[in-house]
């Protein structure tokens, strides 16, 4: 269960993230009572005279024998948005200012006015970590083609917008209002470089435990699509590609947060050290609303095999927990308590940030000596479990330190590790460990990661964290 | 009637390979004859030596080696041929055959009596009970190794390749030295050098365990690289300078300055590669602590407050490397 989990958060974290300023419950249910494709197949002129009627009774009993396709309808709706829209699609590329090649490649569309394409931030985040080796271009399927200036990001909501010189098209228009549950909507992209597509899929509301608004796409979306844009049947921009799990399971950030970001366009492109500074700023202001809803007084503990522990923090964490028993080949018992966030943000493909996790594990044993349960447990406080990659551009190396420390009338030993990042001032990973000394035949080892917060933060929240646990016996 | 006795004129040494002298013959007379039949006055057991090799000459009071019209001549310590008649004064060494000779006169003056050092800790090397003991508390000490580092039932049968692992670096360890040995020192000692290699191994893990309980109990993990440099220097250089001991016959102080000699290099050569991998980037976190059993624990603990105060000082250090 949890390898399946684990990895099910991987594969979201590489993808993307969503959130924005999407419209209410009320709105949403306002618009549940009038779905495009109700409007558009039927009505009171349909079910309202005799030929309606026997009409219906056909068309249902066809369907019952398989004659009529139910989709045969919205088919003509996908031909009809493609048709309509497609001239808003470009592919996005990025290329190697040296060898002139393309090295990645994604999709955008037009938006608003004066030339300007929405894409992900991960499509083009070569421009703004390495700015001197690459350069981005769009390609639209009429053939034109011309070259893009980054214009605005949004890191936190994995977004972008590049401004062209020409206008190769006409531009999306972004929905106001969000779709309902099972509505469908239509993604749009160019995956594997292999041309525009168009897929059908499922709207399937906002995903739950998450820091920002996600939207769950039932639909393929694969590599290359990334930044195109999701229709409903007005041919307006519900949301932006940006991740897959796999199997129809996609996601896609609302509309809302690109609404945003052209709202605060600036009058002129930025420099990328004033790119570099919003990122800075958007990350610390992601930190910070992490931590108000995490740093609540006192921190939620549960007891946990006798030790009370910070435990289901808040509800954009996702928690779960097992148990391993000794076995025949096994001289201990492991259980163990785990939560993390999926609101994991892509800086660069070599480093991601805004991860929060913590793990809780008892280990007891009845059948080992002080002197070896120790030495293995000695080992696995020196394998430290988290890690969340970067490179030697991006951050320091992590320096350490460690101590016996008593807190919540228990002792333990802990180690603290950080790292700061190398071209965001005053950001920091955080690593936090530490073993009980409560009994010689059972230990609490806990771990705490902490992507990207400031300094105050990574001190406070570590303390808080370390004094919150305690031994109940 | 006492009989007639006159004072030799010197000796004549036979050495061996190392300089140390193996046999010497005191000289009575004006000549002595020197080969490997049994008539000579001196007999020399040395297969590159004719039956009558070479004459000690004495004329005037200097002796002189003389060639009988040998096959091999005589020869310089380095093996080149020397003329037919050579002086031997000033302790000049040559070689007949493959045998080192030397004339000493009876007005050499002699080396001072080293005192007897009945309780020389050394000497227990050369015990074979005490061979055997280090050999199998080695073993001992790995199997002991291995079972505190395990984490499921333990099977002895299992440890065998643990335990061979160990027989044949020692085996392997001492039948270098102990070509060296025969070379140099025309003697094995191979039981005696596996003893001194086991006790290195010995002395090493029980070092590095003790300075684990050590750190733990007194907080000062961050002494735990000195303490397994510092392990290292020792295991080395004594196991350097115990085989050295026993295959030259250099002076103690020259050995012991030799061994320490390499034993350094070596730190340093770990010192400096453990250095490089520290500034490699590595991005998770890379530490070494001691854990151990609650009761072992001496220091004081700190408050958080305490803690984390410590902990902002890695902002400084972090921030640098931007």
């Amino acid at each position: 269960m949890l390898s399946h989990l684990m990895s099910f958060c991987e594969r979201i974290k590489f993808i993307g993230f969503i959130g924005g300023d999407m419209p209410g419950k009320d709105q949403v249910r306002d618009r549940s009572t009038k779905p495009p494709f109700r409007r558009r197949s039927g009505g009171g002129f349909f079910f309202g005279s005799q030929a309606g009627l026997i009409a219906a009774v056909v068309f249902v009993a066809g369907l019952w024998l398989g004659m009529v396709s139910p989709g045969a309808a919205e088919t003509v709706s996908a031909d009809r948005i493609y048709a309509e829209q497609k001239d808003a699609l470009v592919q996005v590329r990025i290329s190697d200012r040296v060898a002139g090649s393309k090295s990645s490649i994604g999709s955008g569309f037009l938006v608003g006015d004066q030339g300007l394409i929405a894409t992900n931030y991960h499509v083009i985040s070569d421009l703004v970590f390495h700015p001197a080796d690459y350069q981005a271009s769009f390609f639209h399927e009429n053939g034109q083609s011309g070259s893009l200036t980054l214009t605005a990001v949004d890191v936190v909501h994995d977004l972008a917008v590049l401004r062209a010189e020409i206008a190769p098209g006409k531009p999306l228009r972004l929905a106001r209002i969000a779709p309902i549950q099972g509505e469908k909507l239509f993604s749009l992209g160019n995956p594997h470089d292999l041309g525009m597509t168009i897929v059908e899929g499922t709207y399937n509301g906002l995903l739950k435990q998450s820091l920002y608004k996600k939207i769950h796409f039932t639909g393929s979306i694969n590599p290359g699509m990334s930044g195109g844009p999701a229709l409903n049947y007005q041919g307006e921009v519900v949301g932006i590609n940006v991740a897959t799990a796999g199997n129809q399971l996609s996601f896609l950030v609302p509309a809302g947060y690109l609404q945003d970001l052209l709202d605060t366009l600036p009058p002129a492109p930025p420099g990328n050290t004033e790119i570099l500074e919003i990122i800075r700023k958007q990350l610390l202001a992601n930190q910070k609303k992490a931590m108000d809803l995490l740093r609540r007084h006192p921190l939620k503990t549960n007891n946990f095999n006798g030790y009370q522990v910070p435990d289901e923090l808040s509800d954009f964490l996702k928690c779960w927990g097992d148990r391993e028993p000794e076995d025949g080949e096994r001289l201990y018992e492991k259980s163990f308590k785990s939560c993390s966030s999926t609101d994991d943000i892509y800086l660069s493909s070599e480093h991601e940030t805004g991860s929060f996790q913590f793990r809780h594990e008892v280990f007891s044993t009845e059948k080992m000596s002080p002197t070896r349960f120790s030495h293995f447990l000695q080992g696995h406080l020196n394998n430290p479990h988290m890690g969340y990659g970067g490179d030697e551009d991006s951050v320091s190396n992590y320096q350490c330190t460690s101590d016996f420390v008593q807190h919540g009338g228990t002792e333990s030993k802990v180690i603290f590790c950080l790292r700061s990042y190398k071209k965001l001032d005053g950001l920091y990973d955080v690593f936090l460990t530490a073993n009980s000394l409560t009994r010689s035949e059972e230990a609490l080892h806990t771990t705490l990661y902490m992507g990207g917060i400031n300094r105050e933060n990574a001190l406070g929240f570590s303390r808080e964290f370390l004094e919150a646990i305690s031994w109940n016996r | 009637m006492e009989p007639v006795t006159c004072a030799p004129l010197g000796y004549l040494e036979i050495l061996d390979k190392a300089g140390r002298v193996t046999h010497r013959t005191p000289v009575h007379s004006q000549s002595l004859r020197i080969g490997r039949a049994f008539d000579n006055d001196v007999i020399v057991d040395d297969p590159y030596v004719c039956p009558y090799h070479g004459q000690l000459i004495m004329e005037e009071g200097q002796p002189k080696m003389a060639d009988l019209q040998s096959i091999n001549g005589i020869a310089d310590v380095s093996g080149r041929p020397l003329p037919n008649s050579v002086s031997l004064a000033k302790g000049h060494v040559v070689h007949l055959g493959r045998t080192p000779f030397r004339f000493r006169a009876m007005d050499h003056p002699l080396v001072p009596t080293l005192v007897a050092t009945r309780n020389n800790p050394l000497r227990i090397l050369f015990k074979p009970l005490f061979l055997w003991g280090m050999f199998l508390l080695t073993l001992g000490c790995t199997l002991l190794e291995t079972y505190i580092g395990s984490t499921e039932e333990f099977e002895l049968l299992k440890q065998a390749p643990v335990l061979l692992g160990v027989v044949f670096l020692v085996v392997i360890w001492s039948t270098l030295w102990s070509f060296a040995s025969r070379v140099v020192a025309h003697r094995w000692h191979f039981g005696t050098l596996c003893g001194i290699a086991c006790l290195g191994l010995l002395f090493s893990i029980m070092a590095e365990t003790g300075t684990e309980y050590l750190c733990f109990a007194l907080a000062l993990d961050g002494a735990l690289p000195w303490a397994s440099h510092l392990t290292l220097f020792l295991a080395t250089g004594a196991v350097l300078y115990l085989n050295l001991r026993l295959i030259s016959s250099a002076t103690g102080a020259l050995l012991a300055r030799f061994a320490a000699g390499i034993a350094l290099a070596l730190v340093l050569l770990t010192w400096g590669m453990q250095y490089a991998e520290q500034e490699n980037f590595d991005s998770s976190p890379v530490y070494q602590v001691t854990l151990k059993a609650p009761f072992w624990k001496v220091s004081g603990s700190r408050t958080t407050e305490e803690f984390f105060m410590q902990g902002e000082s890695l902002f400084d250090g972090v921030d640098e490397e931007r």
